[in-house]
C-alpha cells in the first residue's frame, strides 16, 4: 500500500510539475479541482439579447478536441455586435479538462 | 496506536480517494452555475441554458441551448442537427402529452463539420410552452425536424430526459422567481 501510494504521488507530481494532464489557461488553477468563470474581453456596446458559446476539451493532456473561439461562440448565436466574454474552466484532476467562452451580444 | 494506524490506512485506502473524488463530482453536479448563466441589463435579466444533448436520430445527435430575456413572453431555443446528409429545415415542432407546438426556422448557419453537415437553427416559443416542455419529468417528448422531404423524429432515452427535465426544472424557476 505504502508503495503504491508513493508510486501514485509521484506520477501525480511528475504530471503536474511537467505542465502533462489537462489543464486549461486560467487566472487560478486548482491541480485537485477547478471551477471557475472570468472575464475575456468587453467592448462598448450596450444590451446584449444574444448569448452563444463553444468549448473545448482535454483528456489526460493527450487529447484536446473542440473550437472555443470568439468567432464561433459568436456564429452559434447569430451574434454581429459583441458586448462581452467570459470563460468557463473546470478541471477534474488533470484527467478531464473543459474551456468554454460565453459571447453576449446582439 | 492500533487505532491510529487503521484510521490513518482508512484515510489511504483507494476507495476513499474515489469516494471523495466522487464526492467532488456530486458536489459540482448540484452546482446550478455550471448548466446556465445569467447577466443583468437596464431593465430586465438576460438568461442562457448552455447546450444540452440527448435527442437523436439514428446516428444523428442534435444539440440546443435556450436564451430568454426577462419579462418577455417569448423564449429562444437555438439548436444544431448534425446529420450526414446536407438538410435545409422549415420548422420544428415540441411535442408532449399528445400536444404539439410548432415553430418556423430562421437558418443562422450550415457548415460541414469532419464527415457531417451541421445545420444550425433558431426558433421562438412562448416562454410557458417550453417551461411545461422542459419541466415534463411523467412523460417522454419528442421532436421533429421537418425540412421538404420527410420529417425527422428525434427521441430521447427516459433515464437522460429524467436528468435533463430535473435540472431544467430548477433553471427555470430560478427564472420564474425573479421574473
Amino acid at each position: 500500500m505504502k508503495k503504491f501510494l508513493t508510486v501514485t504521488a509521484l506520477f501525480t507530481m511528475a504530471v503536474i510539475l511537467t505542465s502533462c494532464g489537462a489543464f486549461v489557461g486560467s487566472p487560478v488553477v486548482g491541480t485537485i479541482y477547478t471551477d471557475v468563470k472570468y472575464p475575456v474581453a468587453v467592448t462598448s456596446n450596450s444590451n446584449a439579447t444574444k448569448v452563444g458559446s463553444s468549448k473545448l476539451t482535454s483528456i489526460l493532456g493527450i487529447i484536446a478536441t473542440g473550437d472555443a473561439s470568439i468567432d464561433q461562440a459568436a456564429k452559434n448565436a447569430g451574434i454581429t455586435k459583441i458586448h462581452h466574454v467570459d470563460a468557463h474552466s473546470t478541471n477534474i484532476l488533470g484527467i478531464v479538462a473543459n474551456y468554454e467562452i460565453f459571447v453576449y451580444g446582439e | 496506536m492500533v487505532n491510529k494506524h487503521k484510521r490513518r490506512a482508512c484515510f489511504a485506502h483507494p476507495s476513499f480517494i474515489i469516494l471523495l473524488l466522487l464526492n467532488f463530482y456530486i458536489v459540482s453536479a448540484q452546482d446550478l452555475s455550471k448548466y446556465y448563466t445569467s447577466i443583468m441589463q437596464n431593465d430586465y435579466v438576460l438568461y442562457y441554458i448552455a447546450p444540452q444533448k440527448g435527442f437523436y436520430n439514428d446516428k444523428n445527435i442534435f444539440t440546443y441551448d435556450i436564451t430568454y430575456l426577462s419579462k418577455s413572453d417569448s423564449i429562444t431555443l437555438n439548436f444544431s442537427f448534425f446529420n450526414k446528409n446536407l438538410l435545409i429545415l422549415d420548422s420544428i415542432s415540441l411535442c408532449i402529452n399528445d400536444e404539439c407546438v410548432t415553430s418556423k426556422l430562421q437558418k443562422i448557419f450550415i457548415e460541414q463539420n469532419k464527415n457531417k453537415w451541421q445545420c444550425r437553427y433558431s426558433s421562438k416559443f412562448s416562454f410557458n410552452f417550453i417551461y411545461s416542455f422542459f419541466t415534463e419529468n411523467n412523460n417522454k417528448p419528442k421532436i421533429i425536424l421537418h425540412s421538404s422531404s420527410a420529417p425527422i423524429l428525434l427521441n430521447i432515452n427516459k433515464n437522460k430526459w429524467k436528468k435533463l427535465s430535473n435540472l431544467n426544472n430548477k433553471i427555470f424557476s430560478v427564472m420564474k422567481a425573479n421574473n
